[in-house]
């Protein structure tokens, strides 16, 4: 993300650096540290008894855009809402730009944020939203006015400054949302969930203009979504959240191929990846549940008896000859893929297949899971085994 | 029975229940407009020319304007806008604190809010009367205003509303640094307009029919307010009738006046929020 192609391209903060220092100190929102870099040591949250973030550590670098993803009430929001400030941390530390801000007012800490619900104010014009921040810290009229228009020409909404949300489709809504952010040049943009209110037609191109805007302000951004198609194509790092803990951080892609655990495997991807139970046999092959063939291991030299999940993703999966005879249940034709979901060891496995497949229910098949294309999961601990 | 007959012997109904409800409200307005000795003469026996005005004059209007009837509006437009104005500034910042902020016995205090709006006003008059009178509130302004300002029903309406108000909406404010006073006054007043009338309304309606209290708290009679005056069209040996029905109209007149403008927003108010994303 850093360069110096990259910084020529970033958008350019319309509050100068002299104005900035001759402000006040209670002139909220305006980054006072060169650094947007992220830091969260040990973080954890309880509502009374119950934890809900246990234990959250993560360094994310300036300019970053990084996605947390996770299940319903996995904790992402409340983290997103930690680092905001709009929740008091329990305990552990916040760093922005290396000051700690953890119990530092949500208005100073230079974030800005991006509500799921836009959180626009019904009674005042995409101007007046936008501005909102700009005057209650008495920004300069002139200077509030150019920092305005600069945000409003950056996302188009030029046209629409003197509307009321009401008046503007979602889309709309969703820009002054961020042009409401952009207009406090924060150290760090959060968005919560900002396109679960969009149809499926408008999200993918919210998603796109998301992301070149990141490229085009170079800012750090944490972007909340249950959507693992945003996380994988939005992120520069995917940070996936369980029960309030990390299971794992990297790149999307390597989050993908190489997943660390059952969970994070089976969470990215869809269909999901196939998991097959097995166990070890004293020749060192695998043998799958409910089956009496032995599939070769990608990893030899374990223990036999020992309990391990194979874990295949669809698209690795091979239909026709093949060890184990799979019975077809439903097949989905999308046009340029088709999923064919098998009943297969005790366990549904589903096949995307890059071509047309007329194959009606009830068929009985055969097929193989490329043994290369395999990863292997310990079935007591849900660990990925490595060699 | 025919439909049409059915249909006929309902409209009859319905207008002999709409003429009992309304000619005394009629012939109460065309007394005003009569003299005092002509109002009871086509009353008794009753003849249909009772139910019309004449004979006409406005004498009645000119003689309570005469006896001092406009400044008692002055006196009365005066409390109870103040009342108003102060009652809407305190109940909605009481409403507001019980909607989002959290504090040690809350929901016991928000009780006490509750339980005060059912209590008749009787119950307190004399407790109320004994504090006014050791803070030296008797025969003055304050006396009729002071005790009105905070009512349990207009906080517990600003509260309703308040509370509907998505969190988003304080949140958003906060992270662009405005404090809770001016979050109140930015976003959650223009949002509240409706519920603002009502209670306003409430409020001044309140103060409007007060007669009770302003008898007691203020006895040398020297700052009347409408109710009381209007009393003294009514002594031990005369009743000035046709001026009795006059200072009613304009008494039942003026709050309609505002009532009428703003009865969209005092239902909407009363209703719901009526926020939309």
């Amino acid at each position: 993300m850093s360069g110096p192609e990259q910084h020529q391209q970033k958008w350019e903060p319309v509050l100068r650096p002299e104005l900035r220092e001759s402000k006040k100190k209670e002139h909220v929102g305006e980054p006072e540290f060169a650094g947007r870099a992220l830091n969260l040591k040990g973080l954890r949250k309880a509502f009374g008894p119950t934890e809900i973030i246990s234990g959250v550590d993560l360094e994310i670098a300036d300019g970053e855009l990084v996605v947390f993803v996770g299940p319903s009430g996995c904790g992402k929001s409340t983290l997103l809402r930690l680092i905001a400030g709009l929740e008091s941390v329990s305990a552990g530390e916040i760093l922005i730009g290396g000051r700690d801000v953890t119990r530092v007012d949500p208005a100073k800490r230079g974030v800005a944020m991006v509500f799921q619900s836009y959180a626009l104010f019904p009674h005042m014009t995409v101007r007046q939203n936008m501005g909102f921040g700009m005057r209650v810290n008495r920004v300069p009229k002139a200077e509030a006015a150019e920092r305005l228009e600069k945000a409003a020409a950056l996302l188009q909404l030029t046209e629409l400054l003197d509307r009321k949300p009401a008046q503007l489709s979602g889309g709309q809504r969703q820009r002054v949302a961020i042009g409401r952010a952009i207009v406090r040049d924060p150290q760090v943009f959060l968005f919560d969930e900002p396109l679960s209110n969009l149809d499926a037609e408008l999200r993918v191109q919210m998603r796109a203009e998301l992301a070149a805007l990141h490229a085009r302000l170079g800012a750090t951004m944490i972007y909340v979504t249950h959507d693992q198609v945003e996380a994988m194509t939005l992120a520069d790092r995917i940070v996936v959240l369980r029960a309030g803990k990390v299971e794992q951080v990297g790149a999307p892609l390597h989050l993908y191929d190489d997943p660390d655990n059952l969970f994070v495997a089976g969470f990215l991807g869809s269909p999901r990846m196939n998991f097959l139970t097995a166990e070890v046999q004293p020749s060192g092959q695998l043998r799958p549940e409910g089956t009496k063939v032995d599939l070769p291991s990608p990893i030899p030299g374990l223990r036999p008896g020992r309990r391990v999940v194979i874990g295949c993703r669809p698209e690795n999966v091979e239909l026709g000859d093949g060890p184990l005879e799979a019975k077809v249940k439903t097949v989905e034709q999308l046009g340029n893929s088709t999923f064919v979901h098998m009943d297969c060891a005790n366990t549904t496995i589903a096949a995307e297949l890059h071509q047309r497949w007329g194959t009606q229910g009830d068929t009985t098949l055969r097929l193989t899971l490329p043994t290369a294309k395999t990863q292997l999961f310990d079935a007591e601990t849900s660990l990925r085994i490595r060699e | 029975m025919s439909p049409a007959v059915r249909k006929a012997l309902i409209y009859l109904a319905i207008a002999v229940t709409a003429f009992i409800f309304v000619a005394p409200l009629w012939w109460a307005i065309l007394s005003s407009f009569r003299p005092n000795d002509a109002i009871f003469r086509d009353l008794f026996p009753f003849t249909p020319r009772a139910l019309l005005p004449e004979p006409f004059t406005l004498d009645a209007y000119v003689a309570i304007f005469q006896r001092g009837f406009g400044s008692i509006i002055a006196n009365t437009l005066l409390v109870a806008g103040l009342t108003t104005v102060l009652g809407l500034i305190v109940n909605a910042l009481a409403g507001y604190a019980f909607a989002l902020f959290e504090f040690p016995g809350k929901s016991a205090v928000l009780g006490v809010v509750v339980v005060s709006f059912m209590l008749p006003f009787e119950a307190i008059a004399m407790p109320l009367y004994s504090v006014v009178s050791q803070l030296g509130w008797i025969d003055h302004v304050a006396a009729l205003v002071v005790p009105s300002v905070a009512n349990g029903l207009a906080v517990f309406l600003f509260y309703q509303f308040f509370q509907q108000v998505p969190k988003d909406y304080y949140e958003a404010a906060r992270l662009e640094g405005a404090g809770w006073l001016r979050i109140l006054w930015s976003v959650y007043v223009p949002l509240s307009l409706p519920t603002c009338i009502s209670a306003g309304l409430m409020l001044f309606i309140f103060q409007w029919e007060a007669f009770l209290w302003p008898l007691l708290a203020m006895p040398a009679q020297q700052f009347k307010v409408i109710q009381v005056g209007m009393a003294a069209f009514q002594d031990q040996y005369t009743t000035a009738w046709n001026q009795l029905f006059g200072a009613a109209v304009i008494t039942a007149l003026i709050p309609m006046l505002l009532l009428i403008p703003l009865q969209r927003y005092y239902v909407q108010g009363l209703a719901g929020s009526g926020i939309k994303g």
